[in-house]
């Protein structure tokens, strides 16, 4: 379980590869009918993001709270069936009024090496 | 943070963006994200929270900046960073609406936001452009 105490500022948490298949981009699609089919989007990045981050940091204790996100697109967008290298990294912990705060670095890299997209995620943690 | 030249004026606002975010939406995002919180997705849990009913993911409702950003320059997307806080939740069934306003035309800089039907701010923000569109923006 990726309780409070066990995040350390600083290191690195764990990462996962992402395949966006053919099933990610069509449910995409159907989500957001305006996305050119078959192709990769910001958006669709941002939403790898969050889908490394639950396979990465996971069990997490129930109740925790997305309060904020910082997102910095470099430009580039992968192909379809592209594989993402998704890395998190813990920046930062706090207690501030009593609510247990997790700041969580993430990165999705390209084949290539590139970095894609790069976020920090605010989480207010439950336990 | 350098500014970014462009050859156009930037849009004094983005384009707005409706969304519903129904149940079918919730769950199609739940499978493309894996995030399955019972908070998002189980009516009868969700019942059980402050909340009352199903919540939609904070992301989702953050892609319609994208979505936004992305119809305001069609012929290119610029680079973006973007900085928001969640400050509702967006109840399942509620329809939404993302947009922005011009606040510094030398970075340019937008004020981002989205917006429930009854005026409440459910996101709130700044999207800074970090490099030039390809083309130019819808005016």
């Amino acid at each position: 379980m990726w309780t409070y105490d066990r995040f350390e500022p600083g290191a690195l948490i764990g990462e996962t590869g992402i395949r966006l298949d053919a099933d990610i981009l069509s449910n995409w699609a159907h989500l957001f009918p305006g996305t050119p089919q078959g192709k990769v989007s910001p958006d669709l990045l941002t939403a790898m993001m969050m889908r490394g981050y639950m396979a990465v940091i996971s069990p997490r204790p129930p109740g925790n709270v997305h309060a904020g996100q910082r997102l910095c697109w470099t430009g580039h967008l992968p192909a379809q069936d592209s594989l993402l290298q998704a890395r998190y990294r813990c920046l930062d912990k706090e207690i501030r009024k009593e609510r247990r705060r997790v700041t969580i670095g993430a990165q999705l890299v390209d084949e290539d090496g590139l970095v894609v997209l790069e976020g920090e995620l605010l989480m207010m943690w439950a336990a | 943070m350098t500014a970014v030249k462009l050859d156009f004026e930037p849009p004094r606002k983005l384009v707005a963006t409706p969304f519903c975010a129904d149940a079918g939406r919730i769950r199609l995002y739940a499978e493309i994200t894996g995030d399955f919180n019972p908070l998002h997705i189980d009516a009868d849990f969700a019942a059980s929270t402050p909340f009352g009913r199903p919540i939609a993911h904070g992301t989702m409702i953050l892609n319609l900046v994208w979505q936004s950003l992305a119809a305001t320059f069609p012929g290119g997307m610029p680079q973006w960073q973007i900085d928001i806080r969640f400050t509702r939740p967006v109840r399942e069934g509620a329809t939404v609406t993302a947009g922005g306003s011009l606040k510094d035309a030398a970075g340019p800089v937008y004020e981002i936001a989205v917006q429930s039907d009854e005026g409440e701010v459910v996101l709130a923000g700044e999207a800074r452009m970090l490099a030039p569109a390809f083309n130019k923006a819808v005016q």
